[in-house]
């Protein structure tokens, strides 16, 4: 039941993430072993093999593409034999101007069909696809164009096993996180912002439908509940134990990408000065970093802080 | 990872599948680095530069240009097979190395690919302006007339040349469009602003990376790739029948297809070598361009400027043995003639300064590679200089002999097309992916 198109509709899909594309294969191996019919995979680079794991046939357009070259080839030969042969020809140095002459038009009749096999197959690879300039895309994950490796289940097909089992099988293959029932999203029509929020109005109506769902699953909340100050104290304190102290010392924390000069002085208020104490964070040290400074949760990790640390550390 | 047993790895620095999308995206999710506006400043003055000559040819006339009855090709056509040459390395790193699966391509296809797009640009403006009346550019379209029945010669090289240096140039941005859609989807996932979630949004045509479209993807990259290979070969195969055909001394030689497509792949990874060893510099991206794709380069360049060494003294050999005068002529003209030293500086770039990547130390020190690479420019604008001014500066008649010296006005839109050449490429190491994210991640693998 694979769709022609990269389009999901308002489906409803059962999602294992990997990050290892040998998981990804196994565990497409041992579902349809047993059975459990997958909707699709979603990886950010194209994975050896997963085609014919997943019981793709190979795409026909190869055909396609070679009739679009013998019509670049007929269009070449056509267009030079009329004009120079029939319409008005034009004799060089006395030689005929008939059916003989075609071997100089070869250079021409060559060009056309490579320009018609490159464009009509292009062309037709995204009417397959279903891409075109300007189409909202469905996304089950920001990351799946970065370094997540999704497995889809289409929660609608029937299936052997029940939704639970399927994700505990999920888990079981080393999945790093199974989700149950994710609506597609995109990114490029909607803000941060409303994306995030469970209140945002959003004009995507995909987004409207489930807005919780996706706020759990994609990035977190981004609060804006004001901490408490036993809270803040005791954020303040796991901050404290595990980056340690600056000791007066203070590096340009801008130089890590996602810190601007306004951050960076949050960041100084809360004790954080230098790239060491950057790259000892632990998550929960970054769990307690983002709510106490309101930052883009999970961005932290997504920039990779602790390893761009490192390495503006040890320079 | 992906290993090969006689290469080192080609991503160094252990990176993951997310270092690669952050190092990749940091240029064009920053601000622009000082030494990016030095060279983008650069690009667009010497731009204008183009702009001005340009407009001062067609508002004064071709005569502001040297050439003349017997020099009809001067700097012009030289700069045309120069561009048109240095082009070639794109398509050869991105098609013909792609159906030898040479991972190696992989961190330097992307750029390559956009020098060829540039370097067709800068090629076309030549002929074009040649032609003197710009505005009638058209002409050499198959067009009905519109002052009697007469249409365009297929028999003639030049039109040939047109349906080749089009074609190449569509095929080619297609070709590049389609490997970057994968990255512009990463960029667009992880844009913040509005705009960038807007165009990048666009140009990603909705690409959520499903298995059955990467499926579909790679088969048409793969047959792109099998017909952009035959594509390069005739593009200066017919470069070089504008002159092979014809039946100047120093010409007519059969052997110009295979010399003239050799020399366009050695000038083109001359230029790519020149530009990614700035490119890796400024950027940082010594993890992706390790020495070892340096080197696999240098190895591409020590071949082809081989087979042009050979090619140059083949050309030579034939025509001393050809027992025809004006070839013989023509070729002692071009050793020890006026334009004597034009061809030892050829002599010099293109058949000895590559030699010199027979050493190991010469083939991985990135310094001494750029030097080289300079040279190899050099000689095989030079290449192009002796063929196209030797051989038509001494004609038939020796009351026809001139000599060419070019005007301010021609150096002046040659230096102007680097100009057009670096603000392309300059503005696209700020808003694309310079190097192929989704490819590169093929061959890394996540540390556990």
């Amino acid at each position: 039941m694979i769709d022609k198109s990269i389009q999901l509709d308002n489906r409803k899909f059962t999602v294992g993430t990997f990050d290892d594309s040998d998981k990804l294969l196994h565990a497409v191996d041992t579902l349809r072993e047993k059975g459990i019919k997958i909707f699709d995979c979603y990886t950010p680079f194209p994975v050896h093999h997963l085609d014919h794991k997943l019981g793709y046939h190979r795409t026909n357009l190869t055909i396609g593409a070679f009739l679009c070259g013998m019509l670049g080839s007929l269009t070449g030969f056509t267009l030079a034999y009329y004009m120079n042969v029939v319409d008005w020809p034009m004799i060089i140095g006395g030689k005929p101007q008939d059916i003989t002459v075609v071997t100089s038009f070869i250079p021409v009749i060559f060009e056309l069909t490579i320009l018609f096999t490159a464009f009509g197959m292009v062309i037709m690879f995204f009417a397959r696809t279903g891409m075109i300039h300007g189409i909202k895309e469905d996304l089950l994950d920001r990351r799946q164009t970065d370094d997540h490796m999704l497995l889809a289940i289409d929660n609608a097909e029937d299936q052997n096993l029940s939704n639970s089992e399927i994700q505990s099988l999920l888990q079981s293959e080393g999945a790093i996180e199974v989700r149950g029932e994710v609506v597609p999203f995109n990114t490029s029509h909607t803000m941060e912002d409303e994306f995030v929020s469970k209140e945002a109005a959003s004009s995507d109506a995909r987004v409207d439908k489930e807005p919780k769902k996706k706020v759990s699953t994609s990035t977190g909340k981004k609060s804006a509940i004001k901490l408490s100050e036993s809270e803040r104290t005791e954020r303040l304190n796991i901050i404290k134990s595990t980056m340690g102290d600056a000791g007066g010392a203070k590096d340009d924390l801008k130089l890590i990408s996602g810190v601007g000069p306004k951050y960076e002085s949050t960041l100084n208020e809360i004790g954080i000065y230098t790239f060491d104490q950057v790259s000892k964070m632990t998550p929960e040290a970054i769990k307690a970093v983002e709510e106490i400074t309101n930052y883009f949760p999970g961005r932290i990790e997504r920039d990779d802080w602790i390893s761009q640390a490192n390495n503006l550390k040890n320079k | 990872m992906y290993s090969a047993d006689i290469r080192q790895p080609l991503v160094t620095g252990g990176k993951t599948y997310s270092d690669v999308t952050a190092d990749i995206c940091r240029p064009i999710e920053n601000k622009p680095t000082s030494s990016w506006w030095m060279g983008f400043s650069l690009g667009v003055l010497f731009l204008l530069v183009l702009v001005g000559t340009l407009t001062w040819t067609v508002w004064e006339g071709i005569g502001t240009w040297n050439t003349n009855k017997s020099v009809m090709w001067g700097w012009d056509i030289t700069n045309f097979v120069f561009w048109v040459g240095i082009g070639h390395a794109g398509t050869l790193i991105s098609a013909i190395l792609l159906l030898f699966r040479q991972k190696w391509r992989m961190s330097i296809n992307r750029s390559a690919e956009a020098m060829t797009i540039f370097a067709v640009f800068c090629a076309a403006i030549f002929p074009l302006f040649h032609m003197g009346r710009v505005w009638l550019g058209f002409w050499p379209l198959p067009l009905p007339n519109a002052f009697g029945s007469l249409w365009v010669n297929f028999n003639s090289p030049l039109l040939w040349d047109v349906f080749a240096i089009s074609t190449y140039l569509s095929v080619s941005l297609v070709f590049w469009y389609l490997g970057l859609i994968p990255d512009i989807a990463t960029v667009r996932d992880r844009a913040t602003s509005k705009a960038r979630k807007f165009w990048y949004g666009f140009f990603a045509m909705g690409w959520n990376g499903s298995a059955k479209s990467w499926g579909r993807y790679e088969v048409v990259a793969l047959i792109l790739a099998g017909i952009s290979t035959p594509l390069v070969l005739s593009v200066h195969t017919i470069v070089s029948m504008d002159f092979a055909t014809s039946v100047i001394p120093g010409w007519h030689t059969t052997i110009f297809p295979p010399y003239f497509v050799a020399g366009a792949i050695f000038s083109g990874f001359g230029m790519v070598l020149t530009l990614l060893l700035i490119a890796r510099h400024v950027m940082n991206y010594q993890d992706y361009i390790t020495t070892e794709h340096l080197e696999a380069m240098t190895k591409v360049i020590l071949l082809t400027g081989s087979i042009v060494g050979v090619a140059y003294i083949t050309e030579f050999v034939i025509a001393a043995y050809s027992g025809y005068e004006y070839e013989q002529y023509a070729f002692a003209n071009r050793m020890f003639g006026p334009y004597a030293w034009a061809y030892w500086t050829m002599m010099f770039c293109n058949l000895m300064a590559p030699q010199v990547f027979w050493s190991k130390w010469a083939r991985t020190t990135p310094w001494f590679i750029f030097v080289v690479s300079i040279i190899v420019n050099i000689g095989m604008w030079f290449e192009r200089f002796v063929i196209i001014v030797t051989s038509l500066h001494r004609d038939f008649l020796p009351s026809s002999w001139v000599m060419y010296h070019a005007t301010w006005v021609e150096v002046g839109i040659f230096l102007g097309t680097f100009g057009l050449f670096f603000t392309c490429f300059f503005l696209f190491a700020k808003f694309l992916p310079v190097i192929n994210m989704s490819e590169i991640k093929t061959i890394i693998k996540d540390k556990e």
